[in-house]
């Protein structure tokens, strides 16, 4: 256990009070990340919030708003296996694990590291997708302090079992066949799956909305005994454990299902980590032989020529789109957008498409169409987080571009360019919604040029951002994304500027074309004015980039 | 005497001034010189080569290279060397032709003359069946010899080398010294850092010694025997000399 634990801190790099005592930016600098990870779930939060409210409200006149809790601790589970099938696609293997494998280690004490560790990062979930209902539950139904003792408890103990039940799953397939050399797949499974579980997170928001609108459809679906979850719930031990510790019919029965929880979740962990250890340990044996084969380029051995500044776009658009963690928060986000809008209207039915397609006949309207397809086009071009991730992903490889002779300057307008490359496609995708909505010719296309100007600031700012505080110590290409603070800075640039121009549209009333041709004209001008700063001081910003 | 290489000057701190890695290092290096740079670890043989190469700028003093001010015309200067970090660890997602027609672009090398640079280095190294690969799949040496070859694509007056033989395995490393050799007979010249005593002691025609960001010593392997005035090894003076 011992191991296992110095494992994890090395693991999750905890590091104690003290050093952030000394090093006041440092400590800074984590508590802005976890204010903005709270930021992000914030949406999250205050919908789940109004659902399980809604629907204790309904279902309490009928004796029937347990099924809140019940409700909570399946979806806890459900999304949890979902992401932990994600996360460990991703993370089964340890970085470094051939150094590890030649320590003392037992298999068991790696495995539980990793589950461990796993186990902190599922967490939040749990808080989101149970602590809400246990506490929309406990508020409206004056619950005592028992109550929220043991819902505490239960909170810690649901992602337990999913996690275990998801790592032996992997170990079993992992220990027969090598993935190792197949990372990149893993990694692109990955994704899918996550989008899959986007789209169930829109399925959710959907059935909120269905909620506020119509409470008396709310009782009828959740006190359906055919509702999938709530089949889960009577199969799935630990949560009726979970919900029969908290509205059982007294002190014993809620302390007994209390117990047998925490035997049974615990005891099926330590039973995982003894049983499948061996095989875990054996796991990392077998992706340590390597893949086989080696990735190769298609391509005869061809030495033409290209200018620099194409040469430098090339090696920039490569390293992005064959990296699977880049090419999933970045390029790719151009077309998860616009498909997970997509979903939304699915979600929605065919209703929601025909109530848009009503108004587009309206030419007061249709102005509003663009001037959303142009927000979302601006939104996209900022989304893919290529230039405000520029430095950061080259690292250490900064060190050899710097000795090569080319100019701090092509170097950055190299990246700029890059992000332009998805900011045209990000931009036809707006044209394309256009004519979707029925919107076409010059008012169409007139959105291509208008995103593309309208880019720049956010482009250019991005750039500006990581070339100045980049996020340079990285082990994994992952936290350069990930763990940088510009990326999500980056994202947050283009709402305030879209937040402007609606601003004026709405607020201050203005028409239209004016407002959208000085929109874009304006952004352009101070876009130009970052992009000069940039550059101007390109050279001695590259000198004190030092890993 | 005309200098290939000229270092004025140059110092350089980390941590804001607590850590001096070269403290007012002084040095040049003539042409068709194969200069041998070492000290122990965090002496600070990585600092200076990569101030030399315009990676790290100096809090003071001067670099020359080929006659170009490395601080005031970086471009020209650049243009006038190759260099093999001590770091493989490059562009791992670039397969290796990529990456060396990438340097090539870089250094604007024709099309018929970056080929007639690449192929025999290819075939020298034996990366001629994994150079259509991802470099990430390569071996640490194969990496490092992939960064040998982009160094040579433009055949530089001077060949800068951090710890190049770290990883290479016996062939390679004899065919890696042979190269050296053969590039400092052409009139170039070639400035390497290394811990392998005997692989100075054979192949430099000069080396410098770096202690505690000083240079303690330069000369000739004879120059070195002379003022210590012991027929010793290498190894055995440069540990005197280092422990003094």
């Amino acid at each position: 256990m011992r191991k296992t634990l110095q494992l994890i801190k090395v693991l999750l790099a905890v590091r104690p009070f003290s050093y952030y005592r000394q090093n006041p930016k440092e400590f800074l600098k984590a508590l802005g990340f976890i204010v903005l990870i709270l930021f992000s779930l914030s949406g999250l939060f205050s919908m789940n919030v109004v659902f399980y409210k809604n629907l204790f409200q309904a279902l309490k006149p009928v004796n029937l708003e347990s099924t809140v809790l019940a409700l909570g601790a399946v979806n806890t589970v459900l999304i949890i296996l979902a992401l932990g099938v994600i996360a460990i696609l991703s993370g089964y293997y340890y970085d470094g694990a051939e150094y590890l494998l030649a320590l003392p280690l037992k298999g068991r004490e790696l495995l539980g590291a990793k589950i461990l560790v796993n186990y902190f990062y599922h967490l939040p979930i749990a808080v989101l997708f149970f602590g809400i209902p246990a506490g929309v539950y406990g508020y409206f139904g004056g619950e005592g302090f028992l109550y929220w003792i043991t819902a505490i408890f239960n909170l810690f103990l649901l992602p337990v079992l999913p996690l275990t039940l998801v790592f032996a799953f992997f170990v079993l397939i992992f220990r027969s066949f090598s993935f190792a050399g197949k990372k990149d797949f893993l990694m692109y499974l990955g994704g899918v799956i996550g989008l899959g579980a986007a789209v169930l997170i829109q399925k959710f928001s959907n059935t909120v909305q269905l909620a506020e609108k119509n409470p008396g459809v709310l009782v009828a679906k959740f006190s359906d005994p055919n509702l999938i979850n709530l089949k889960l719930y009577k199969i799935y031990l630990p949560a009726l454990l979970t919900v029969k510790s908290l509205t059982g019919e007294d002190v014993t029965i809620k302390a007994f299902s209390l117990g047998a929880n925490i035997i049974f979740s615990l005891g099926l962990l330590a039973l995982g980590l003894y049983t499948l250890g061996w095989a875990y340990e054996k796991s990392l044996k077998v992706g340590a032989e390597g893949g086989g084969g080696r990735r190769r380029v298609k391509g005869e051995l061809t030495f033409t020529p290209k200018p620099v500044f194409i040469s430098n776009l090339l090696r920039e658009i490569r390293l992005m789109n064959r990296e699977p963690v880049y090419f999933l928060n970045g390029p790719l986000v151009i077309i998860i957008i616009p498909f997970v809008f997509g979903i939304s209207f699915y979600f929605q039915g065919i209703a929601g498409l025909s109530e848009i397609k009503k108004f587009l006949g309206n030419k007061a309207l249709e102005n509003y169409f663009l001037a959303g397809l142009l927000s979302l086009g601006v939104f996209l071009a900022a989304a893919t987080n290529i230039t405000s991730t520029a430095i950061s992903r080259e690292a250490k490889e900064l060190y050899y571009l710097k000795s090569l002779p080319v100019s701090e300057k092509t170097w950055l307008l190299g990246k700029l360019a890059h992000g332009y490359v998805f900011g045209i496609i990000a931009s036809f995708f707006a044209v394309a919604g256009a004519y979707f909505l029925g919107v076409s010719g010059f008012k169409a296309w007139f959105i291509l040029p208008a995103v593309l100007l309208s880019a720049l600031p956010v482009l250019a700012a991005g750039l500006l951002l990581d070339l100045k505080r980049p996020y340079l110590n990285w082990d994994h290409p992952q936290k350069a994304f990930k763990q940088n603070l510009n990326a999500t800075v980056g994202i947050f640039l283009p709402f305030m500027q879209i937040g402007l121009y609606w601003l004026f549209l709405l607020k201050f009333k203005l028409s239209f074309w004016p407002c959208t041709v000085g929109f874009a004209g304006l952004s352009f001008l101070i876009g130009l004015g970052v992009l000069f700063y940039t550059l101007k001081d390109a050279q001695s910003s590259f000198l004190k980039l030092e890993v | 005497m005309v200098y290939i290489i000229r270092l004025k000057n140059i110092s350089k701190a980390y941590g804001g001034g607590k850590v001096r890695a070269v403290d007012n290092l002084n040095l040049t290096v003539p042409p068709g010189e194969i200069f041998g740079f070492l000290g122990p670890n965090g002496a600070g043989k990585t600092t200076t080569i990569k101030i030399m190469t315009g990676i790290l700028s100096p809090d003071t003093g001067e670099v020359e290279l080929c006659g170009v001010d490395l601080l005031k015309e970086p471009l020209r200067a650049k243009r006038k060397f190759g260099y093999v970090p001590d770091t493989s660890e490059i562009f791992p997602r670039l397969s290796g032709l990529e990456f060396l027609n990438f340097v090539a672009d870089v250094y604007e090398v024709p099309a018929k003359l970056r080929e007639e640079r690449i192929r025999p280095l290819l075939k020298l190294f034996s990366l001629e069946g994994a150079i259509n690969d991802r470099i990430g799949s390569y071996s640490h040496g194969m990496k490092q010899k992939l960064l040998v070859i982009a160094s040579l694509v433009h055949d530089p007056d001077i060949w800068i080398l951090d710890e190049p033989m770290t990883g290479l395995d016996p062939e390679s490393s004899f065919n890696l010294k042979k190269l050296m050799q053969d590039y400092a007979a052409r009139g170039k010249t070639v400035f390497f850092s290394t811990h392998i005593l005997e692989v100075a002691e054979k192949l430099c025609t000069t080396l410098g010694i770096i202690k505690k960001g000083k240079l303690i010593f330069t000369g000739t392997m004879e120059d070195l025997k002379t003022q210590k005035q012991e027929d010793k090894s290498l190894e055995e003076l440069f540990l005197e000399l280092v422990r003094s």
